[in-house]
């Protein structure tokens, strides 16, 4: 048997099929090289596709032979086809492997040099060829992750004696040029100076010491781009706006369960780490000069890269790779380069052992920390699409670091999962993958100044995917949340929201099982304390209030996901009933009677009466009756047979106040058809949506208003259904956008007597209205992209139309236009005015919900006094104000002028005329952030 | 070159049998579908459960619950309809494989809801897979449907013979005295325990105590 058929991938069929025996088309496989229509490669294509994915997935640095070995075939084979027709494709393949393995960089480096080491010539194709094409694409089209993965292993390459540093000195030329020259004046040329140099920054380490202390070139000129920066710019580069720093960067480097800050892209860190490491580096050297006058040997590090903890699989292949003659494309030859490898004594045993790694968690300080988290967070990002994948490539990461860097995944059998494994720490298994992967997730999750709302599920799945059992996962979990529970005091509004989302789907996907009673003691023990007149302290008492808002929405949406009852009876019984102190209500069951509910047996059988009339509106609703019968019934209602009122304004008077007891009474009605199903009253509000209207349910705002109230009021003890009620209203234009920002930001932080609901005591009416505002902006870039597809479709009817034409005598306008012509015309004459009608419809939304948040803002601190921070409602009013500039600052941005005015006419409802300035200050912030993106993103 | 990742967002093998349009029509609308199946919900599963889970992903446009043919009770399928493809999408990366009651669902791209497709097809009505289940599974009804319509069965033709076996009594027996059972006429299990019980008579026995139910055990057996 062959050595491709001895490998163990051999049985996966196609890259993409996970292993089965079938491909995409549900056919069977098919022997030999038969091409396969849905991927266009052959079937031995995609057999090479599945090993090079899989190249170093099972690598033991304890014993590395069976690794050698299967590297060693799959050389073999490799060298056996890439000269053949299947060579290109090998060769695009190996470099998307490239950019989408972050974390086996030294397996591919060391792949590409074995096969430089076997024919140089095979080898130099492959490094030039589809990988520097790469590359220059990645970088063309902005792909700075690509770029950097593919530097990263032209990095590692010159460890691996396949790449001369002159060469990859003249790769990276460009990007020092550039570098040297860009002068940080604008925002769009800073950006464009930072990524040059985060990107070198993230790559140097890969390079070892050779490329770090080789002249030095790239990190000094690195070293004067961060100087010109700070200096040369008003902008420093760790930004101190409060809208951006949620919270204290993370001040005990040793806890590895601290919030996962500052964030991972930021370039102060990786400059910081990397500088530290050439000092380190540089210490290093000299004693081994030191050393040197005593023995005449190089240091083994010198073919080793910085980053300490990755496995270097190349030194297992000692003796093929100092043979080898590495490929050069600088504009000199580097001998002494090439002379490195051999004067280097590497023995099989080179990787790193466990001893010279920390026993403590990695320094946030250490270039480690900053290449694990670039590593998990690239996974992250790359295996968006396929988070299964994605987390077999997460928790296999030890595999492809040196033996010992992380403690083992799985706890022992018979081992307590609670017990902590703090015995270990001593003997070498230092860091644990679970924080590690977790730190990343909850950076994202908490990223500002804003995420993607679809990444929410996106990471709590991912969480809740990673709690396997016999492994820490679930541990390690339990303690970050509680950490980051105890700092909600301090944290922004929209991570509490996105936190409570996370945790409340991480706790569906796990039986809902929270161990509640340690959080209710903290409240319990919080509110004595600040009972005590004593030592009343205020931020406490905020902090106190923030966590309970978190809990409150976290149960909330648990409820949602599963039912009440369930949920209730999970929680300590303290929380549960009435009163500002309970977090859940007993029931929610209990509804309302309809204000136009039969008051009287009697009446109902009248239907000119109000019970007459619900009670024929019910029956016509549970019977699905035509909308013709249902408006004759209320037309019934509206114009009874009584003796003519001989005042005619009397009349137009009592048939106005019928329509109105008529249009409440049917909106009740289909209110209550919700008990059933959201569907039955959304098939309700469809069918009787015309009378609704003719009812005149779009008169005014008092009307929508008063819908809105009736909503509230039938639905206020289900936020999950008010929700969707509310949303579907505002779609089939039942009620205004306008009537339900005004019920949110209208509410004085009270609970209303009539709804039962005070809006700033949870997250969700925020919610709504950020619904109702994404969708106005997703409004307009529809309507803009049907113009445009509208106008290219006619484009090329036009080019087709003259191309009939050419060699004839006709004219264009001399042919009457088809139907399809028509139909383009008409799509973009549409959408020209659904444009500019959605425009519209931003500006009606937007400004008025400025206009009141800056009023309700204004109007609280007036009536409540400067105790801010303290202040719940306070609190939660700046936190949307702050999410919606954030979330929409396009949209504010062109509305600058009229935020301007707004400021510059006073606050309407304070007399004094003068705005307050913890108002103004929030004001301030967000003028200033809006113009920073405009500059940083639209120049 | 395209990305070596597989995209969980690619529709299943699945083929629906009841849509007549050519395959490489369906495979147009599979690619621009908005619509989702989703499956292996417990027949409790609400709507607004739903709706919450999958609103996380997209804007849904609608939820049209899968319903038991014959007795148009849910059946243990929906289908999600969302506002644009994306949210499709995002469901399918991202939602796809969680827990919804504590069921782990399972989602696939659908060329779009047609009107009858919320019935079960399976010959009692609900979906076909509860037809030929061999597990019980307390969210989805029970025992599969046939299994249940032979428990049905089993149960109907053993009254049946219960019914043709079974003889009433007609003299009711009086049972024996007192008497006759504390002189060890009737024993026990343990015969012996019997006639030292025995040897108290109902008048000299003392009424038994709380204490003494105490160490029986609520159970009325003596604990060790």
């Amino acid at each position: 048997m062959s050595s491709y058929h001895r490998h163990p991938s051999f049985t996966s069929q196609h890259p993409k099929a996970g292993g089965r025996r079938y491909n995409s088309r549900g056919q069977g496989h098919s022997n030999g090289h038969q091409r396969s229509a849905a991927y266009g490669t052959s079937d031995l294509e995609s057999r090479l596709t599945a090993l090079l994915m899989k190249v170093g997935d099972r690598v033991d640095s304890a014993d590395p032979s069976v690794f050698t070995d299967q590297m060693t075939a799959l050389v073999d084979i490799l060298l056996a086809d890439l000269d053949g027709s299947s060579g290109p494709h090998i060769r695009q393949v190996f470099a998307r492997c490239i950019v989408e393995f972050p974390m086996k960089t030294p397996m591919y480096a060391t792949l590409a040099a074995l096969i430089n080491a076997r024919v140089p010539r095979v080898g130099e194709t492959l490094l030039k060829g589809e990988c520097l094409s790469l590359l220059q694409s990645s970088l063309t089209s902005g792909d700075w992750r690509a770029t950097k993965l593919l530097l990263r292993f032209y990095a590692q390459s010159t460890l691996t004696n396949s790449l001369t540093l002159s060469s990859f000195h003249a790769l990276v030329q460009p990007f020092v040029q550039e570098l040297q020259s860009i002068s940080p004046s604008t925002a769009l040329l800073r950006d464009r100076g930072d990524a040059l140099a985060l990107t070198l920054l993230q790559v140097l380490p890969y390079g070892g010491q050779p490329l770090l202390s080789t002249d030095g070139l790239i990190f000094t000129v690195i070293s004067h781009w961060m100087i010109r920066r700070v200096e040369g710019s008003d902008q420093p580069i760790a930004r101190s706006l409060p809208l951006l720093t949620p919270y204290p960067p993370t001040q005990d480097s040793s806890s590895s369960l601290e919030p996962p800050y500052p964030v991972v892209e930021g370039i102060q860190g990786w400059y910081e780490a990397v500088q530290a490491m050439i000092q380190k580096e540089e210490r290093k050297e000299e004693e081994s000069t030191m050393t040197d006058l005593d023995n005449s040997s190089k240091p083994a590090s010198s073919t080793q890269s910085s980053v300490s903890i990755l496995l270097q699989p190349h030194v297992y292949f000692d003796a093929t790779l100092t043979k080898a003659t590495p490929v050069n494309w600088g504009d000199q030859e580097e001998k002494e380069e090439s002379d490195r490898m051999e004067d280097a004594s590497i023995g099989a045993d080179a990787s790193l052992p466990a001893k010279a790694i920390s026993t403590t968690l990695p320094s946030p300080k250490s270039v480690e920390w900053w290449v694990l988290h670039d590593i998990v967070g690239d996974t992250i990002d790359l295996y968006e699409c396929n988070r299964r994948e994605g987390l077999r490539l997460l928790v296999t990461l030890p595999e492809q670091c040196v033996s010992g860097t992380f403690r083992p995944l799985q706890i022992p059998l018979g081992r307590d999962p609670l017990d902590e494994d703090e015995s270990e720490e001593g003997d070498g298994k230092a860091w644990r993958l679970e924080a590690l992967i977790l730190q990343v997730v909850f950076a994202r999750l908490l990223s500002l100044p804003s995420i993607p709302s679809r990444h929410v599920v996106a990471y709590s799945t991912l969480t809740s995917d990673l709690m396997r059992p016999q492994t820490r996962f679930p541990l390690v979990y339990g303690k970050a949340i509680r950490s980051l529970f105890s700092r909600l005091g301090s944290m922004d509004l929209e991570c509490s929201r996105r936190l409570a989302e996370a945790f409340s789907h991480h706790l569906s996907n796990h039986t809902f099982y929270w161990n509640w009673t340690t959080w209710a003691d903290q409240l319990k023990t919080a509110k004595e304390e600040g009972e005590d007149e004593d030592n009343r302290d205020a931020s406490l008492e905020s902090v106190r209030e923030s966590q309970k808002t978190f809990i409150r929405e976290a149960i909330l949406r648990m409820t949602w996901l599963s039912y009440h009852d369930r949920i209730k009876s999970t929680l300590p019984e303290d929380w549960v009933g009435q009163g500002p102190e309970r977090l859940i209500p007993a029931d929610i069951t209990s509804r309302p009677i309809l204000t136009a509910s039969p008051s009287s047996p009697e009446g109902s059988s009248d239907p000119t009466s109000i019970p007459g009339l619900v009670q024929s509106l019910r029956e016509g609703l549970r019977l699905r009756k035509d909308l013709l019968v249902v408006e004759k019934q209320v037309k019934a209602f509206i114009h009874p047979e009584s003796p003519e009122l001989e005042d005619g304004m009397a009349q137009e008077e009592e048939t106005r106040h019928r329509r109105i007891q008529a249009r409440d009474a049917l909106f009740e009605c289909i209110l209550e058809h919700g008990i059933k199903s959201t569907s039955h009253m959304l098939g309700a509000l469809e069918r009787y949506l015309p009378l609704l209207r003719d009812l005149g349910v779009r008169e005014d705002g008092d009307a929508g208003k008063g819908l809105v109230d009736l909503t509230v009021r039938y639905w206020g003890g289900h936020g999950g259904f008010l929700r969707i009620v509310l949303d579907k209203m505002v779609t089939y234009r039942v009620i205004g956008a306008k009537e339900v920002i005004d019920w949110v930001l209208g509410q004085d932080g009270s609970q209303d007597p009539e709804t039962g609901v005070n809006v700033y005591a949870y997250y969700y009416p925020w919610e709504v209205v950020d619904s109702l505002l994404d969708r106005a902006v997703a409004r307009v870039s529809r309507y803009t992209r049907a113009r445009i597809d509208a106008e290219e479709a006619l484009k090329q009817d036009g080019l087709r139309r003259a191309a009939e034409l050419n060699g004839t005598e006709a004219q264009e306008e001399d042919i009457p236009m088809t139907s399809g012509q028509v139909e383009l015309h008409t799509a973009v004459r549409e959408a020209v005015e659904g444009k500019e009608w959605a425009e519209k419809e931003i500006k009606d939304f937007f400004i008025p919900s400025l206009r009141l948040f800056l009023t309700r803002m204004q109007s609280h601190l007036a009536h409540s006094g400067q105790n801010t921070e303290s202040d719940r409602v306070w609190v939660t009013l700046r936190g949307w104000f702050r999410e919606m500039c954030r979330r929409f600052w396009r949209v504010i941005g062109g509305m600058l002028v009229t935020l301007e005015t707004i400021v510059f006419m006073g606050p309407e409802i304070d007399g004094r005329g003068e705005w307050n300035p913890r108002v103004k200050q929030e004001i301030d912030m967000v003028v200033q952030f809006i113009k920073d993106r405009q500059a940083k993103v639209l120049g | 070159m395209a990305t070596l990742v597989h995209h969980l967002a690619s529709p299943s093998t699945y083929k629906d049998h009841q849509n007549h349009e050519a395959e490489e029509k369906q495979r147009e609308q599979l690619l621009k579908t908005t619509a989702l199946y989703v499956g292996n919900l417990s027949f409790y599963t609400t709507e607004e459960q739903v709706y919450e889970l999958f609103s996380r992903a997209g804007e849904v446009k609608r939820v049209v619950m899968g319903l038991d043919r014959m007795k148009k009770t849910p059946c243990g399928f929906c289908f999600v309809e969302y506002y644009d493809r994306q949210g499709a999408v995002d469901a399918m990366m991202f939602i796809n494989g969680t827990k919804l009651d504590d069921r782990t669902i399972r989602t696939d791209l659908d060329a779009g809801f047609v009107e009858g497709r919320q019935f079960g097809r399976g010959r009692s009505g609900g979906q076909v897979r509860d037809e030929y289940r061999q597990e019980f599974d307390a969210g989805r009804g029970g025992w599969g449907a046939q299994i249940a319509q032979k428990l049905k069965e089993a149960e109907e033709s053993r009254a049946l013979e219960q019914a043709a076996h079974f003889h009433p009594v007609t003299d009711i027996p009086a049972g024996p005295e007192r008497d006759e059972q504390a002189n060890g006429a009737v024993g026990g299990a343990d015969g012996a325990a019997g006639s030292q019980q025995g040897a108290a008579t109902s008048a000299t026995k003392p009424k038994r105590g709380r204490d003494e139910d105490e160490e029986m055990g609520g159970d009325g057996k003596r604990r060790a």
